[in-house]
């Protein structure tokens, strides 16, 4: 009976949408709900219509602002369909992520979805790639180019700044409290930020096809002679330790007073506008990771 | 003689886990790798801390694990059963959304204050039968749920600001200096003398309530050793979070080892307590760090300790865990004279649920009718439908099993096995699509139900040990489903949604599979309503009346299993309509078999179409998923009709 039953439901489950071929050559209003996809289309020159969870794009992402006319559309996982509709967009923008979600709002408008986090870990070669293909699809193809121009000229500008001078390998985290940090490692953006513009990571670790891992700070001691970024938001508890001079936390030699900075908010699991805002953050800190120059 | 053997076997057990303790930490502290300066920092500030928490949360947990169950005579009560954990994980969020400060510079006493928080909200709900164990553990889940769910929603709606509630609920050991350990050891300090000085009236309460009026003791007695309990456990959630299990089983792990009195279980529940952490704490250690920083000591603990428990309580007498009835007795009371018309006002309310939910939307410019998103309603109130009706018919099935009204499909822990394999299937292929992620779910409900039949088959079907095996099975999915948040991947929003009981995704063709089920449930259920009527009177009463008890319990259980599969992929794995729909068909007078069988059915469905409704529309555009509402409106339902029937009597 309970083969039967689980037969019955293998015969009847949805079949996926035959994904590029229902996707328009062309669209001129797009909603989105992905961050990453969201920062792209902007730099772009494109305001989508609607984005997911518009209040944590300002506070996550920031940058590039998002006009207060993008209409929030609801939870990155179930964006509200009848608020989707109200838009009346010709495609919606979608990353792998919300594969289970796509057939439903396949109903409201074709959706292409934009890998760039995947198992090949290169998201900077992709978010080239996405970029080349919403210009081309919104008709954008100049902007895209000057997008991927810009983004390689500012990682070109960092390695220029850094010339000659030897470099110490640079450590990227966000703290999930004062006890764990996601650090950013092979597979992430701004891993391939440092590795085009010459520098190492310090993390030599793997960690999942995000690029990130999970790290106790009890591991972060062993890493030695390294800069460290930290990237906003720090949580209260990380400020007061820092301060107070208190745990383990402040005797980790990253953390040796002149040996950090803390950076403002770049989202590290978006596209190429946030490569180049990583880039241009890395430019203004560049004496923490120049040999000779760092304490 | 045999006590002699049995000593001898427990110093062998004793000699080699010691000699296994000190065998990890040596190989661990020799495995530290660096300079001489980074390995003694490292032990200094990371590996002795960890090892010191370990050890005290541990201990901390087994007290009050004793505490508890000497107190309350019951041998399931622990902190994790008993709303600890809950209160103090909804206290914890919303300290950390309104005053990130305040949950920075003092989380134990956002932790104890919601700690108390729950254990007054069980105590107004079931203080009344808290001599019935399987009653007030029952009472304790449901608060327990009422108060997640809530906390569910704020994670929800804020998962990105959140993201270190995922690591507190899975309870990570590491440490960074002494000063958590140091304030860990001052109240867990406080807690043992308190205890030591109250061993006396103590043992005397576990002589019964009249021994303990007449040699004197005060009525604050039993409060002030559960308020001990609850500071004690709420000082290891806010120090290191949720350490699963080891509560309960800890002092069930004395008695085993022969700290049969209670003097010797005061102080054999704390060792065994903290040996238990340390032992699971020095395994994760053997991994290389980058994989260790993956896994979570609680919810490791969680996961050895579930299994561990159902073994464990098999050695507890079977008298501890008898029901009287409890709730179930003073629900039991009076009839419908005319079931007939009370089916049929049920209907109309039903129809008009629908009605509303297909109809009505809301978009920016308001409430209307917008008929362009029939096509997208007509799934959702469709799956909505049929995963109530299943629910409602699984749970009078169970209820109905059980012979006891506060025992619910969830509790038999299927929807937990549904959830286990989405996790599995998203853990192994990164971009699952929704049919791998539908084969996971279907696959996890099906060797949960095999399981609970071999256990039960075991057994017997006797339903103090399905109670147990769901409850252990619950704790599972709680422990490997924070395992998955905890390592942070982006995705988890999406298990979030759907354990949360989103209907967004479903499709019509499934949505009608999912209706079609839950109606050929219903109509199987009904044609055996003779079973029905005749097994809530007992196993003699039954097989007198002729009645093949063994195949009339598992064709019951297995029609529940797969009502309950098919609703819970729609809903998610925990929602109180299995729970709420056959009570309120008790209440409103249907309460023979078949009719309230139909009743449940239609108040089922139309509870959990109105709650995906109101999810849609309440926050619009931001989308709340039926199941945690349902979960909300369900078991404050639940509390209040146990409430109010507390007044009544």
């Amino acid at each position: 009976m309970i083969a039967r039953l689980l037969a019955f439901l293998l015969a009847l489950l949805p079949v996926p949408p035959a994904a590029d071929e229902a996707v328009p050559t062309h669209a001129e209003r797009v909603a989105t709900i992905d961050w990453g996809t969201a920062e792209t289309l902007l730099a772009l020159g494109v305001t989508p219509l609607g984005l997911a969870e518009s209040a944590g794009y300002r506070d996550w992402v920031g940058s590039p602002a998002l006009p207060a006319n993008v209409a929030e559309i609801g939870l990155r996982a179930t964006p509200s369909l009848e608020y989707l509709a109200a838009l009346k967009p010709d495609m919606i923008l979608s990353t792998p992520q919300f594969t289970a979600i796509e057939p439903v709002l396949g109903k409201i408008a074709p959706v292409l979805s934009l890998a760039t986090y995947t198992n090949d870990l290169e998201p900077y070669r992709h978010a080239q790639e996405n970029t080349m293909r919403l210009g081309s699809v919104l008709g954008r193809e100049q902007a895209a180019a000057d997008l991927i121009a810009a983004t390689n000229g500012k990682i070109a500008t960092l390695k220029d700044a850094i010339g000659t001078a030897q470099t110490r390998p640079v450590l990227v985290l966000y703290f999930q409290d004062d006890r764990h940090a996601w650090v950013f490692c092979r597979g992430s953006l701004f891993d391939d930020v440092l590795k085009r513009a010459g520098i190492t990571n310090a993390w030599t670790g793997g960690g999942n096809f995000w690029g990130f891992a999970n790290a106790g700070i009890d591991q972060l001691l062993t890493v030695r002679d390294a800069a460290l970024l930290v990237i906003e938001p720090v949580p209260p508890a990380v400020r007061a330790k820092l301060a107070a001079r208190d745990g383990l936390l402040s005797q980790l030699p990253v953390f040796a007073p002149g040996n950090y900075a803390i950076l403002p908010n770049v989202w590290g699991f978006g596209g190429l506008p946030s490569a180049g805002r990583f880039a241009d953050l890395l430019l203004k800190h560049t004496r923490l990771f120049e040999r000779g120059h760092a304490s | 003689m045999h006590r002699d053997r049995r000593r001898l076997a427990i110093l062998i057990a004793g000699g080699a886990y010691l000699l296994l303790a000190v065998g990890l930490i040596a190989h661990n502290i020799a495995d530290i790798q660096g300079s001489a300066e980074v390995r003694a920092l490292l032990l200094g500030y990371a590996y002795w801390p960890r090892l010191a928490v370990a050890l005290l949360a541990g201990a901390a947990l087994g007290l009050a694990g004793v505490l508890m169950q000497q107190v309350l005579q019951n041998p399931l009560a622990a902190p994790e059963t008993l709303g600890v954990n809950a209160g103090a994980h909804l206290a914890l969020t919303i300290g950390l959304l309104a005053s990130p400060a305040l949950h920075a510079a003092h989380p134990e006493l956002l932790a104890i204050a919601g700690a108390f928080a729950a254990w007054g909200l069980i105590a107004a709900v079931g203080w009344r039968w808290r001599a019935d164990p399987t009653t007030l553990i029952l009472c304790g889940f449901v608060v327990s749920f009422a108060l997640g769910s809530i906390s569910s929603l704020l994670m929800l709606l804020n998962q990105q600001y959140l993201a270190s509630m995922f690591i507190w609920g899975a309870g990570s050991l590491v440490e960074d200096g002494w000063s958590g350990v140091e304030q860990l050891t001052l109240r867990v300090a406080a807690g043992a003398i308190a205890t030591a000085a109250l061993a006396r009236p103590l043992l005397i309460l576990g002589f019964g309530d009249q021994q303990a009026k007449s040699l004197g003791l005060t009525k604050l007695l039993k409060p002030l050793l559960l308020a001990i309990a609850v500071l004690l456990s709420a000082s290891v959630a806010a120090a290191v979070g949720i350490i699963g299990f080891v509560g309960l089983a800890a002092p069930h792990l004395a008695r085993v080892l022969g700290a049969e009195k209670l003097g010797e279980r005061l102080v054999a529940a704390p060792l065994a307590g903290a040996a238990l952490v340390l032992l699971v704490d020095q395994l994760i250690q053997l991994l290389p760090p980058d994989q260790a920083a993956n896994l979570p000591t609680g919810a490791v603990t969680a996961l050895i300790g579930a299994p561990m428990l159902i073994f464990l309580l098999r050695r507890v007498p079977r008298l501890m865990l008898k029901t009287d009835g409890g709730l179930a007795a003073s629900l039991g009371t009076g009839g419908a004279r005319r079931p007939a018309l009370v089916l049929a006002g049920l209907a109309i309310a039903l129809a008009l649920a629908l009605a509303l939910a297909f109809l009505v939307g809301r978009a920016p410019d308001g409430f209307g009718f917008y008929s362009a998103a029939f096509p997208w309603r007509l799934p959702r109130v469709v799956a909505a439908c049929g995963a109530g009706l299943g629910l409602g018919v699984a749970g009078c099935l169970v209820q109905r099993l059980f012979a006891n009204p506060m025992a619910s499909p969830e509790i038999l822990g299927i929807g937990g096995g549904v959830a286990m394999g989405l996790i599995a299937v998203l853990l192994l292929f990164a971009d699952a699509g929704a049919e791998l992620q539908l084969v996971g779910a279907t696959v996890g409900a099906l060797v949960v139900t095999g399981a609970i039949l071999l256990l039960g088959l075991d057994s017997g079907f006797t339903p103090e040990r399905l109670l147990l095996t769901g409850i252990a099975i619950t704790a599972l999915l709680d422990a490997s489903s924070l395992l998955f948040l905890a390592l942070g991947d982006p995705r988890s929003g999406q298990v979030l949604a759907w354990l949360s009981g989103s209907t967004y995704w479903v499709e019509l063709d499934f949505a009608v599979l999912v209706l079609g089920a839950g109606i050929a449930g219903l109509l199987l259920a009904a044609l055996a309503g003779r079973w029905l009527e005749i097994l809530p009177l007992g196993a003699g009463m039954a097989t007198n009346l002729g009645v093949p008890l063994h195949a009339a319990r598992l064709t019951v259980l297995v029609l529940a299993a797969i009502t309950t599969a098919a609703a819970a992929l729609i809903v998610g794995p925990m929602s109180f309509v299995g729970l709420l729909a056959p009570h309120l068909a008790g209440l409103i007078g249907l309460r023979r078999a078949k009719p309230q069988l139909f009743g449940a059915a239609m108040i089922g469905s139309a509870l959990v179409v109105f709650a995906d409704w109101m999810g849609r529309v309440v926050f619009a555009p931001t989308e709340l998923p039926a199941g945690v509402l349902s979960v909300l409106i369900g078991s404050v339902a639940v509390m209040g009709v146990a409430m109010g029937r507390r007044k009544a009597s």
